[in-house]
């Protein structure tokens, strides 16, 4: 064997053992909730009271936390956020004018990058 | 001497949503619609072992700017440029053709667009992300610095995180249309270069999130490879550490060969990479 068959015998390994790592450590995939984001995103209800929590999926580490917060912030009739990462809910504080759909906060969350499961009043 | 000090660096980098991009794996995160990130880091790398008779060895310290914009929540484009100081010694036949002395300069301009086609969501942190990438290697670079060549390539970068564990997963292929028949680096001379990229986190701290979370401690171990037209293959190891905040993080990896068979320019050898990043 050559020095080039060789090598790409190496290549054609590591890159079979690669994406058997990713594989093996995802397992199988379940139905998504894109369907329920698509929802969300249409629906103008407006939030009657005081708070409202948002189920966020897909908020791997503290640093995305921050990002949907930041987009929460950068809203008209949002006062702050809590975010409880493992859980994935985030609680919005709303300012009561203008009034916010659920529609509005959930798009907030998926131009963030991530995906809204639910929103809800608690 | 002076530049010698810039052997470990401390930089800032700015980040967003980019958490999960190790040191030298590229990720499936992006910034949001409208949101721009910048980010800075500091390498330095040992190459040596020149098999093409030149004797080269060389001391690169390297300044690395990224600037990120995210288009729409699924498209975000990337400008690149390294700042490059390289110190090169070489033989007589090396010296002869130039192959010594001290560059300082900018090096080549990458322009890179990424498309996240394909997004699962399962939990609150757990999350499957899969982004098409296109990029443009520029000749902008300086004297000794650039490979005078425009290079486009193309590739895909798989993310996944569930619970402690996460990782990236990424294929680059560059066409090379330069004429230097002795690059320093891979994927810069006349044979194109095939990037596999890989890598494997764990969360360390804490066990599980609690509330809104102040801070996390991963530990990371990266595998980066490069296989080039020419049958030249190597892969480098690289563990380190991360520390993630809310509003920064800190890391430190260590750059490690694991194969090296190189016939037309010098071995990558060992490297070290230390960045602060702080989201602004």
């Amino acid at each position: 064997m050559n020095h080039v068959q060789r090598n790409r015998r190496v290549l054609a390994s590591t890159l079979i053992g690669c994406v058997a790592f990713a594989i093996g450590l995802v397992g199988c995939a379940s139905t998504g909730q894109h369907a329920e984001t698509r929802a969300l995103l249409a629906d103008e209800g407006v939030i009657e009271g005081a708070s409202a929590i948002v189920v966020v999926d897909g908020m791997g580490c503290p640093m995305c936390a921050t990002s949907v917060e930041r987009a929460f912030r950068s809203m008209p009739g949002v006062l702050s956020s809590r975010i409880d990462l493992e859980e994935g809910e985030v609680t919005v504080m709303l300012t009561g004018s203008p009034r916010v759909t659920r529609g509005q906060l959930a798009k907030a969350v998926h131009d963030a990058g991530f995906s809204v499961r639910d929103v809800r009043v608690p | 001497m002076h530049h010698r000090t810039l052997g470990v660096l401390a930089l800032l980098c700015a980040g967003a949503a980019s958490a999960q991009e190790a040191y030298w794996t590229p990720a499936a995160t992006q910034p949001g619609r409208g949101q721009w990130t910048a980010a800075v880091r500091g390498e330095y790398l040992r190459y040596q072992n020149d098999p093409t008779g030149l004797g080269r060895r060389v001391d690169e310290y390297t300044l690395r700017t990224r600037l990120n914009y995210g288009v729409t929540r699924d498209i975000a484009l990337t400008l690149e440029l390294p700042l490059y100081h390289r110190d090169t010694s070489a033989n007589e036949q090396g010296r002869a053709q130039g192959f010594d002395g001290t560059d300082t300069g900018a090096g080549d301009l990458t322009l890179s667009a990424k498309w996240r086609v394909w997004q699962h969501d399962t939990s609150g942190l757990d999350t499957q992300r899969l982004a098409l990438i296109g990029l443009l290697e520029t000749p902008t670079g300086g004297p000794g610095l650039s490979s005078h060549s425009w290079n486009p390539g193309f590739g895909a970068v798989y993310t996944a995180v569930r619970g402690r564990h996460g990782t990236n997963q990424a294929l680059t292929y560059t066409f090379a249309t330069g004429t230097d028949a002795n690059p320093l680096m891979p994927g810069q001379g006349t044979h194109d270069a095939l990037r596999f990229d890989s890598n494997y986190l764990f969360r360390l701290y804490p066990e599980r999130f609690e509330g809104d979370a102040g801070g996390a401690a991963y530990f990371v171990l990266e595998h980066n490879g490069v296989y080039e037209t020419n049958g030249d293959i190597e892969s480098l190891l690289s563990p380190g550490l991360l520390w993630e905040a809310r509003n920064w993080a800190g890391e430190i990896t260590v750059r490690m060969p694991l194969i090296q068979d190189v016939d037309r320019r010098p071995e990558r050898a060992w490297g070290i990479g230390l960045g602060v990043r702080i989201l602004f």
